[in-house]
């Protein structure tokens, strides 16, 4: 029972993960990014339910939900950055920039 | 295991998949929204309710409305020509890592059973503002580094002569037509 959560978890984990390692466009990357924090998640949520502990690993994933937020606004912004000097949203234009 | 909470696992998995793959950037950012609100789900069904709550209307709101807005102001997602390879290795990969996974999870936790709703002590507000008060703090800081990285790196750089000389005479072009 717990198992097959923990392998949906794993599973996430892994597929935001291959989106990161083989995509190109910037956008997608943070996509893969995403995947892979619900798959944090819920093996949060999983540790709590186990160990009927849910306030508390509810309290932790606010936390990191807040925290993802941030980052991702903080990413998003930096794409956009990257979009204006370089013309594209193809991570490896990002390789030509200097200074 | 409970049969909606694993087709519901099963959809999801189905929509990461979609939000990887779509080529339509707009339709993947609406794929992974639909995913954290069947996270949501699977998150209140597991009586989770106030993460369920975050995830809906931060994750599955907030930032599918950021993704969106980035989409819609690069406009540059066809310009990216993603490897195709990726497309076909991956269903092999992804069922290799899952026997992996199903191996490696059933020798590590086999014998765990949920604690039951019984063990559930305090309430949750003691719990976020007493026990963890300063995470509070903490989030609170992550999200004014946030406002200030954005405002940051999206500020208005200054003109240089040259773009002005060039606006004034536009400008200029301007003012004749009238």
């Amino acid at each position: 029972m717990v198992t097959t959560y923990l392998v949906f978890a794993g599973l996430f984990f892994f597929i935001g993960l291959f989106a990161m390692l083989t995509g190109r466009n910037m956008i997608r990357l943070l996509i893969g990014l995403e995947i892979m924090a619900k798959a944090v998640v819920l093996a949060f949520i999983m540790a709590g339910w186990v160990r009927g502990e849910e306030f508390l690993t509810q309290s932790y994933v606010i936390t990191f939900i807040v925290v993802e937020v941030s980052l991702m606004a903080v990413a998003l912004a930096l794409v956009i950055n990257a979009y204006r000097n370089t013309g594209s949203l193809d991570i490896r234009g990002l390789a030509r920039l200097k200074g | 295991m409970d049969i909606v909470n694993l087709a519901l696992l099963i959809l999801m998995t189905g929509l990461a998949c979609a939000a990887v793959f779509l080529r339509d950037l707009v339709r993947s950012a609406i794929a992974l929204a639909l995913m954290s609100a069947l996270l949501a789900v699977v998150l209140y069904r597991l009586n989770s309710p106030y993460a369920a709550v975050f995830e809906l209307s931060v994750v599955a709101g907030l930032i599918t409305v950021l993704f969106v807005s980035v989409i819609a102001l690069t406009k540059e997602e066809d310009q990216v020509r993603e490897a195709r390879w990726p497309i076909y290795v991956f269903p092999l990969v992804l069922a290799a890592f899952g026997l992996a996974d199903l191996a490696v999870m059933k020798a590590l936790f086999a014998g765990y059973q949920p604690a039951g709703y019984a063990a559930v002590g305090e309430s949750f507000g003691a719990t976020l503002w007493g026990v963890r008060s300063l995470d509070i703090l903490g989030q609170v800081a992550v999200i004014f580094a946030g406002v200030f990285g954005v405002l940051v790196l999206l500020r208005e750089k200054p003109l240089t002569a040259r773009q002005q000389a060039e606006a004034e005479k536009a400008k200029d072009g301007g003012e004749k037509l009238w």
